[in-house]
Formats: structure tokens, sequence, C-alpha cells
């Protein structure tokens, strides 16, 4: 199993794009570069999620889960998707200096031949 | 003079996220074994859920003695947060709801006071003696409740911090 912390973040973004039908798009928040090179800086997911409050940037936090293959911390920030395009217009309201980076795509569903 | 349930209200929240803050802290440290942090979890959404009786007007005195104020309250206060969401389409929330509801039943019961009937003994704090007669030990003990992997579970971790906040201040004059 690939323990990189991209490959960790990628599983994630599957994990909850399966159970949560309604997240539109997973974003990766990205802290700066000395920061994100350390191991004890958590993964950060910004969740794109029409079925979450209008509540601002609320972080939550998670500890690492060797035995599911989390082998980092992560931290993972819900907004709506009008959330979403007010920080897509103003990446400098992002908390701790983080800016927005990859977007994981959702796995299209195989249809039938 | 006695305390107003204002005052209960915000002093129970000020306590929820200083619960919160303090499961931050431990799931920080890999090595430490998942009840704590799940200890921290149940007493925060209790104390949340106790803040927003108070503020409900529920007297403080009838919410000390117990630990079976989750399940009830704790989708409501959701349902209350997607209530007050204005403007845009509004999506079906059921399932949502739903699973806090579940969720919130599973976190009452990590409560070592809280055993649905003696049919579940398993709890974050104290041993207590399994189906095959063994004693078993919280620490050891795999409670199956990952919020990271449950459904709408981001979304519960959300809702209490931001009904805990939401919960500290004092009401407008």
């Amino acid at each position: 199993m690939d323990r990189s912390k991209q490959a960790v973040a990628q599983r994630l973004a599957d994990a909850h794009y399966a159970i949560e039908p309604g997240i539109e798009l997973i974003v990766q928040l990205i802290a700066a570069p000395d920061r994100e090179v350390d191991v004890k800086e958590p993964i950060k997911l910004l969740e794109v999620n029409q079925n979450t409050t209008t509540d601002g940037i609320r972080p939550v936090f998670f500890g690492a889960h060797l035995e599911s293959g989390i082998y980092y911390p992560s931290v993972i920030v819900e907004v709506t998707p009008r959330e979403y395009e007010r920080l897509h217009r103003d990446p400098n309201s992002l908390p701790n200096g983080w800016r927005l980076g990859h977007e994981f795509a959702k796995a299209v569903p195989a249809g039938p031949r | 003079m006695s305390a107003s349930y204002v005052e209960w209200r915000i002093a129970y929240a000020r306590q929820a996220l200083a619960d919160l803050h303090a499961r931050d802290r431990i799931l920080e440290h890999s090595d430490v074994p998942d009840c704590q942090q799940l200890h921290f979890l149940q007493m925060a959404c209790e104390k949340v859920c106790k803040a927003y009786l108070c503020g409900q007007g529920v007297d403080p005195e009838t919410l000390r003695s117990s630990h079976a104020y989750i399940s009830g309250p704790l989708p409501v206060i959701a349902r209350q947060q997607f209530a007050q969401e204005t403007g845009g389409p509004q999506s079906d929330r059921t399932w949502v709801i739903n699973s806090i509801r579940a969720l919130a039943r599973k976190i009452e019961l990590l409560a070592p006071a809280i055993d649905a009937g003696g049919r579940q003994p398993s709890n974050c704090e104290y041993p207590w003696t399994g189906p095959d007669g063994t004693v078993q030990v919280p620490c050891g003990y795999n409670f199956g409740l990952d919020l990271l992997y449950e459904k709408a579970g981001r979304h519960l971790l959300k809702i209490l911090y931001s009904a805990a906040t939401e919960l500290t201040k004092l009401p407008p004059l």
C-alpha cells in the first residue's frame, strides 16, 4: 500500500465520495512547503458538500489510523457549494496560510456495456 | 442567588468546547487508545446537548444526574442548523439527520451509565464483562466508531463545534 501523503489523501477522498452522495468536489488544502513536508502536518481536505451547513471554515481534526492505511492525521473542512464559490474568488480567506491544491475527481460509476 | 439558565447554557457550552479541543490534542498522538478520544467526544456531545436544553428552558438541576441526553437533542440541533439555512436550493437532508441520529445513539452508549438495559455494557471508561464472561478493557476494545468513515461523521463534528461556539454567546440585549 502506497504510504505517501498524496496516496493517502486520494484514498480518503475516494472513501468520502463513496459514503456521502452530497459531496460534489474534494480539494486538497496545502500549507506552506516547510510545513507540508513534516509528517505531523495533517492531510487537509476541503469537501464541497450540498448537505452541510453554511458555517464558514470549520476544520475538524482526525487522527492517523494505521490499521486502515491512514498514516497521517487529517483535517476535513466541509463547505457548501456557495461557500466554495466565494472561497474560489477569495482564496486568501482560508486560515493558517492554506491554499487550494489538487482537485480529487469523483469516480464515475461504470455503466452497462 | 442561583445562576440563570443562560449562565448554565454558556458554562456547558464552554466546557464542551474544551472537551472538543482536548479530543483534538489526543488525536495528535496515534499511540493513545481510541477510547480516550471517544470519551472526550461523548462528553462534548453530552455538554452541547445540555447547553442547548438549558437554552430551551430546561432546569439545569434535572440535567446534572444523567448522561442520556445525546440521542434526543443532537438530531434536533442538526435539523435546526439546516432550518436556519437561507437562500439557494435546499436538498433533502433526511438521510443526514437519520445518520446523525444513529451516530448520536452510538455515542450516547459510550458512557458507562448507558448500557441499553444491560445489552451493551461496552463503554470508554471502565472494564466490563463480555458475552463470553471475560473481562473487557476499553483501551483494548474496538468500538467500531470512526467518524472519518461514518456517514455524516464529519458533519456531526462540525455541528458540535458550531453549536458549542454559538451556545457560548450571550443573548442580544
